[in-house]
């Protein structure tokens, strides 16, 4: 941490300003107490408060190696009682010499120095104490600022992501574009318009709730990625084929939820969407080696490979199961002739029973 | 009523079936056809020279927006899609109008008779003037769209060398030959990714990774050899730039 006094003029005027009110009180009972001329009083107490000023500020720097590399209270406290044995050992040593290279003629202050000693010793303790307990205070509520201050800037940044997150969700250009086709079909077929009311209500009140770290079982998350295939197949009619093979051991697994469709969209977006051939789009899954294994795989015109860039919906998903399962080698993506593939790898739950 | 000639372009069947059903209300508008993609609506259209076209901006091939820059002439254009952040870019293309799925019966019918009062007057403006349209992904231009006789060629900016400035129009110089492009060299300067394209010069645009060796010409003129052994002028405010991009 930075030198509170240090870091700006200001503060160091601060401490500054304290040590002179200091001087001007302690001056002022020392004279009356001694009963010594006041130039001899006024000199020695400046002398030592000036050298205490500077120790002080230098005594920051222990300290906040002490208390970083901190062990518990009683190695704290054992570390600061030998700082203050040091700092005020010093002190006093400093201030008798040079004090008396300064006064040595004068026995008079040299009589006043000898005098002053113990009261001396008991003077740096105090300042010592009163030093620290100052210091501390400024880290506490430094401390206490800074925690603040980061606190509230997690807060935003949930509420961003948060509200990233629920756009993403509801995914507005389907949205829309599947309330287009219903429009349509009210129209042309109401039955079917009917159907398709239901299936997106369904897609929509699992989207909304998934995507908060929660797990689900496969079959769960392919249930919902049958309803969007199926939205988006009214929407796409023949251009799209979706076909599925899935090992029925793989059904009860776990995968975090909404981890498959954002690469079934991938592929309408950039698939689908930028085609005039129909698109052929394979899921397979099934469990080797205590991994759940999934491709999914579609065809598409090369010459259209300027669009066919990956997506942030698949960097998402790879980020998401770099954070789940702290792996970077759970997603590949494959792009060849005029295939375009993506594997994703999810460890498999070991069950005890 | 004058009768208007209109084409739809729509990849999606049930969102072109339902301007059909809108269109029922509208004798005077006769429909001359329906395309899914850019390619096939861009020929029909230009052959036929519809009136008014109803076009979908998300459509395979090329899109909406480049089709609009391939036009031989001046057709009033109504944008139907569900994509509203290209409504602005849509209208400073002078789009008649611009509607967002789904659109109630109201609303299209607003949007017809405004295109039918601009046929009739004689109001739509000439491509030429036409405002830049950018590729739909990001912000950069990733691919520019070029008629040859009358194929449409699809460029990637990544197989362009260079870009030479003819008065009101662009060469673009690939590995595979050149091509012209009605543009001005500053719309190209302002929508291709300046990490992979420099303005060296008043006249020319040269994709950095293309640059074999810069070489001085006379005092303050230098020259740029290309990697195909071509070589094109810097000027004083050139060189600067490459100075930047090259880090020399």
């Amino acid at each position: 941490m930075e030198h509170p006094f240090l870091k700006r003029q200001q503060f160091l005027l601060f401490y500054i300003s304290g040590w002179v009110i200091f001087f001007a009180l302690i001056t002022g009972i020392l004279i009356g107490f001694y009963q010594m001329p006041v130039g001899i009083v006024a000199s020695d107490t400046l002398i030592n408060i000036i050298l205490f000023a500077i120790l002080g500020i230098g005594l920051w720097y222990p300290l906040d190696f002490i208390l970083h590399s901190s062990n518990g209270y009683s190695s704290n406290f054992l570390n600061l009682s030998g700082l203050g044995i040091v700092t005020v050992g010093l002190w006093v040593f400093l201030g008798r010499i040079l004090s008396m290279v300064i006064f040595a003629k004068e026995d008079e202050a040299i009589a006043y120095i000898q005098q002053s000693f113990p009261l001396k010793i008991i003077a740096g303790v105090v300042l010592f104490l009163i030093l620290i307990l100052i210091y501390y205070l400024i880290i506490y509520l430094t401390g206490y600022e800074e925690k603040r201050l980061a606190e509230s800037e997690l807060r935003s940044l949930a509420k961003e992501a948060e509200l990233n997150l629920l756009k993403y969700k509801l995914n507005p250009h389907f949205l829309f574009n599947s309330l287009n086709s219903i429009s349509s079909l009210t129209l042309s077929s109401p039955e079917k318009a009917h159907e398709m009311i239901l299936k997106l209500s369904d897609y929509l009140r699992y989207s909304l709730k998934a995507g908060k770290g929660h797990e689900c079982s496969l079959e769960e998350e392919l249930g919902n990625v049958r309803l969007y295939m199926e939205i988006e197949k009214v929407r796409f009619g023949n251009r799209l084929e979706f076909i599925e093979k899935t090992d029925q051991s793989c059904m009860k697994q776990k995968v975090p939820d909404m981890i498959l469709q954002p690469l079934f969209e991938n592929v309408i977006k950039h698939g689908v969407h930028d085609s005039t051939e129909s698109v052929k789009l394979e899921f397979r899954c099934r469990i080797e080696s205590a991994f759940l294994e999934m491709k999914i795989r579609n065809n598409f015109v090369p010459a259209e490979e300027e669009r066919v860039n990956t997506g942030t919906g698949l960097d998402n998903v790879k980020k998401r199961l770099y954070n789940i399962y702290n792996r970077a080698d759970l997603m590949e993506i494959i792009k060849k002739d005029s295939i375009f593939e993506v594997r994703i790898k999810i460890p498999v739950e070991l069950k005890n029973d | 009523m004058k009768e208007i000639s209109a084409m739809i372009v729509e990849d999606e069947q049930l969102a072109g079936e339902l301007l059909r059903h809108y269109l029922k209300g509208f004798p005077e508008i006769r429909l001359m056809g329906e395309y899914a993609d850019g390619f096939t609506g861009i020929r029909a259209i230009n052959e036929k020279k519809p009136d008014l076209i109803f076009l979908d901006i998300r459509i395979p091939k090329i899109n909406g927006l480049e089709m609009l820059e391939l036009l031989d002439y001046e057709p009033a254009i109504i944008f139907t899609t569900a994509y509203n952040e290209y409504a602005i870019r849509a209208f400073e293309m002078n789009a008649v109008d611009y509607l967002l799925k789904p659109f109630s019966k109201e609303r299209f019918k607003q949007a017809v008779d405004r295109a039918s009062f601009r046929i009739e007057n004689g109001e739509t403006k000439s491509v030429s003037e036409l405002k830049p349209a950018v590729e739909l992904d990001d912000g950069y231009l990733k691919r520019v769209v070029v008629k040859e006789r009358n194929n449409i060629k699809i460029i990637p900016t990544r197989q362009i060398t260079y870009f030479e400035s003819q008065d009101d129009y662009v060469m673009i110089y690939t590995e595979e030959g050149r091509f012209l492009k009605s543009r001005r060299l500053k719309y190209y300067e302002e929508n291709l990714d300046p990490l992979n394209f420099v303005r060296v010069h008043r006249s020319y645009i040269v994709r950095i990774d293309q640059i074999s060796r810069l070489e001085r010409y006379e005092k303050e003129s230098y020259k740029l050899f290309l990697i195909n052994k071509e070589v094109v002028p810097v000027s004083k405010s050139g060189y600067k730039k490459l100075k930047g991009v090259l880090r020399f």
